[in-house]
């Protein structure tokens, strides 16, 4: 028994090492290492030989932008153009949003059926023109949706699209929510993994191609900003 | 730049950049990016998302250095673990068909010779490995590498390789069973 049970150890440890025992499996293995010793240790030889695959691939120097990189993002990251621009207007639209919020709650007497926001943000430019308001709502299924709507002081730029992203408060990267209208309003549905990201963390609009970042990430100037406060 | 460093300086570099010593995590990845960056390579064959991936695992190697347990791991063990999670990130975001397979690297280990691959190789224990990998039949060796560059299941792998379940399955095992035995002899 001792024998099969010794080749269970190795099995598991190896799919565990390897990424490929997962889920429920994965939670239970990690529980018998810490009471079993005689696994833990059959773990511990397999983690320190099967990653020495890692050795027989040749070694290549990545190109000097990869250090720069990681320097700028641990080390300079609050002297960083975009982020030091945002935090000087944060204020501002903040006490803006939080004004107009006040306005939109004394002005209207809501009907039953009406949702009130849950947050709102006003999106400005540097030169203090406003561009969108946004709402955050909560639809009866509890998900979590922002409506968009282009103010008329926004300067349209038909060749370009508006996209939104949500900063992170971690100063991790920058997340899309999605493509602004540049008139009327849109509805922008927000995933459950972001909702508790969402008022921590600023927003900003990029100017994109046509249809969006084709990179996953703001490729181009950071034209407005704004940050959720609660109404 | 001073590639090799032994596991004691790596030691010495992972515990001050814990405490926050930036020149200290600066030689830290001169010493360690070139060989961590032919492993995103690797995993994920395409340059840009290597960067990505090497970029984001050393950002996770800082903030983490103060709970590096040398008991656990060997620092290089630890910094491995690290950049294949995060090309592994990488690589699932990708639609399926986007994925790539350097196929050359897997001729490589399915060859009677694996002279190619110890040539690369810095350190004995690897060596050592090979010369064990090299026990074992080509199918076997590709599927141990094939889960371990590419994160193939078992189920993955059957396909890849074009065996039934319970063939990879037993050979999955007996492969393991004999590598282990080879590298404990090998040891002694």
């Amino acid at each position: 028994m001792r024998y099969d049970n010794d080749k269970l150890a190795d099995m598991l440890s190896v799919e565990y090492i390897l990424g490929t025992l997962k889920g429920a499996a994965r939670t239970r293995f990690e529980q018998l290492l810490k009471q079993r010793a005689d696994w833990a240790q059959s773990f511990a030889w397999w983690e320190s030989h099967i990653h020495l695959l890692a050795d027989t691939v040749p070694a290549v120097n990545p190109p000097k932008r990869v250090w720069k990189t990681i320097e700028t993002r641990l080390f300079a990251h609050r002297a960083a153009q975009s982020n030091s621009w945002w935090k000087s207007f944060a204020f501002i639209s903040t006490a803006l949003a939080a004004s107009l919020a006040t306005i939109l709650v004394l002005q209207s007497p809501k009907p039953a059926d009406e949702i009130t926001p849950e947050a709102i943000a006003l999106l400005s430019s540097e030169k203090a023109q406003h561009g969108w308001l946004l709402s955050e709502t909560k639809n009866a299924a509890n998900e979590v949706e922002m409506k968009a709507i282009s103010l008329a002081s926004l300067e349209t730029k038909p060749d370009n699209a508006f996209e939104l992203w949500l900063l992170p408060a971690d100063k991790s990267k920058p997340i899309s929510l999605g493509l602004l209208p540049q008139q009327g309003v849109a509805n922008m549905k927000i995933p459950a993994q972001l909702v508790p990201l969402m008022a921590p963390g600023s927003l900003a609009v990029s100017l994109e191609p046509v249809g969006g970042s084709p990179t996953g990430q703001p490729t181009g100037a950071v034209l407005y900003q704004g940050k959720l406060a609660k109404t | 730049m001073s590639q090799t460093k032994t596991s004691e300086e790596l030691f010495h570099l992972i515990a001050l950049s814990g405490q926050g010593d930036k020149v200290a995590f600066q030689t830290l990845y001169e010493a360690t990016s070139a060989k961590l960056f032919g492993l995103s390579l690797r995993i994920l064959n395409r340059r840009d998302l290597a960067e990505e991936a090497l970029q984001d695992a050393f950002i996770n190697i800082w903030h983490h250095a103060q709970n590096y347990r040398p008991e656990k791991a060997a620092v290089m063990t630890w910094m491995t673990t690290i950049v294949r999670n995060k090309c592994f990130d990488l690589l699932r975001a990708m639609p399926q068909e986007a994925q790539l397979l350097d196929e050359a690297s897997l001729d490589d280990w399915a060859s009677e010779d694996l002279g190619p691959l110890e040539k690369v190789t810095e350190k004995s224990e690897s060596k050592a490995l090979l010369n064990c990998m090299n026990t074992l039949a080509p199918l076997q060796r590709q599927a141990i590498v094939l889960s371990y560059f590419h994160g193939m299941a078992h189920e993955q792998l059957a396909k890849h390789l074009v065996q039934p379940l319970g063939t990879i399955k037993t050979w999955i095992r007996r492969g393991l069973t004999a590598l282990k035995s080879c590298l404990q002899g090998e040891k002694a």
